[in-house]
């Protein structure tokens, strides 16, 4: 980048100091024509500014002040984030659940294959996934875990049983939250024995992790994660190596686990994680 | 918690970087095929500005309202801030995306810095 803007590149390496890098990113900026910086998971930072028990993070503070006032006037900015107050005078928009008739297309995308489940011309079967994907609000990930998990009419009836009776406002954010939660918990229930533990333990990683760090840290299979991965409890995408794939849990997902785990796994995995990342 | 700030200013760079690249690629694919149609020019534009975000997923469905009005008419000038918000898997990043690409192809950005939290 730096060559392209005409700055040589060991130039912009002796700038150590924030400022200075500052100032280069927002003069590259400003030699677009209209750059967006497109900030995922902006909650991250909102939460710890948000906070007032406890001070904030350098870090947060200087990315709230870099996109607050330090991005040229071509620049847009465009979060995602779960906390709808940001602090960037941006405009908001909420985000409801699909349709009903979206809903049943995402589920129809995502369902194996199966003469029973995928666009069933059964009536009874068609009444209860219909039933159950007004239940979750439309909630995208509630339906994608309901696709790849739910196998027969009784786990239908079942999964349905446990999200309670009434259908969810895809317009109410908690409840379709709560919904979700309940799919969380029925898939893990009905995991055996070796992944139910092992999920939460994968709630240790940070970032994206590759399938050899969770087989080294945790001595489990390559099996393990690809079921859980097929079970879209693990999301995968590719590293910057081509044909290298990472693999990593939902944050909502991470969060719900964190939350239930009464473990303190961290402590107990602490020597594993740092013998496979020093080596 | 946060990537590095630094380090983020790097990433900020390297993206930059790779869009310039990106953009001299299609510079050569538009020189290569300047014989063959306008059409296939354009289609080899827009396919270069295709880059795949991370977690983006590859079904997806609806948002129809959002991506043709309620972004769409938030986004028409440079300078604009927006927040997609909602709870926890109701989409929101994969909606990003989407937007995302069908703006570039429209033209509306010339370049996309993406920066992943979490």
């Amino acid at each position: 980048m730096a060559e392209n803007l005409g700055i040589p590149v060991d130039e912009f390496d002796k700038y150590t100091n924030i400022e200075d890098r500052k100032s280069i990113v927002r003069n590259a900026l400003s030699g677009k024509s209209h750059p967006l910086i497109f900030a995922d998971n902006y909650e991250t930072v909102s939460y710890e500014l948000n906070d007032k028990s406890k001070e904030p993070s350098q870090n947060a503070i200087d990315i709230s002040n870099f996109l607050n006032d330090n991005t040229p006037n071509n620049t847009s900015i465009l979060l995602t984030s779960r906390e709808k107050y940001n602090n960037l005078r941006e405009e908001l928009i909420d985000l409801e659940g699909l349709s009903e008739k979206k809903s049943m297309d995402l589920f129809n995308g995502l369902v194996a294959p199966d003469k029973l489940l995928k666009s069933p011309k059964n009536k009874k079967v068609k009444g209860l996934i219909q039933n159950l994907l007004k239940k979750t609000g439309g909630h995208p990930l509630s339906i994608e875990l309901i696709a790849k998990n739910i196998t027969s009419v009784e786990e239908l009836e079942e999964l349905s049983e446990s999200l309670g009776a009434a259908r969810v406002d895809r317009t109410a954010s908690e409840e379709r939250f709560k919904s979700l939660e309940a799919c969380f918990g029925y898939t893990i229930n009905k995991l055996d024995k070796a992944l139910k533990e092992l999920l939460p333990k994968l709630s240790l990683f940070k970032s994206p992790f590759p399938i050899s760090a969770a087989t080294e840290i945790f001595s489990v299979q390559k099996g393990d994660i690809i079921n859980l991965y097929n079970r879209s409890l693990l999301t995968r995408i590719e590293s910057e190596n081509p044909g290298y794939l990472l693999y990593y849990i939902h944050p909502a997902l991470r969060n719900y686990l964190q939350n239930k785990s009464d473990k303190n796994l961290e402590f107990e995995y602490r020597e594993a994680f740092s013998r496979y990342y020093l080596s | 918690m946060f990537p590095d700030w630094n380090s983020s200013l790097e990433k900020i760079m390297q993206t930059m970087k790779v869009e310039s690249q990106r953009e001299s690629t299609i510079v050569d694919k538009l020189k290569n095929q300047i014989e063959t149609s306008v059409g296939n020019i354009e289609s080899a534009l827009i396919s270069s500005k295709n880059v795949q975000f991370k977690g983006e997923k590859e079904f997806f469905v609806g948002r129809k309202v959002y991506l043709d009005k309620k972004i769409k008419n938030a986004i028409k000038a440079p300078g604009f801030s927006l927040s997609i918000v909602g709870p926890g898997g109701s989409g929101k990043s994969q909606l990003a995306f989407k937007a995302i690409h069908q703006f570039e192809k429209e033209g509306i950005f010339d370049v996309v810095i993406p920066i992943y939290f979490d």
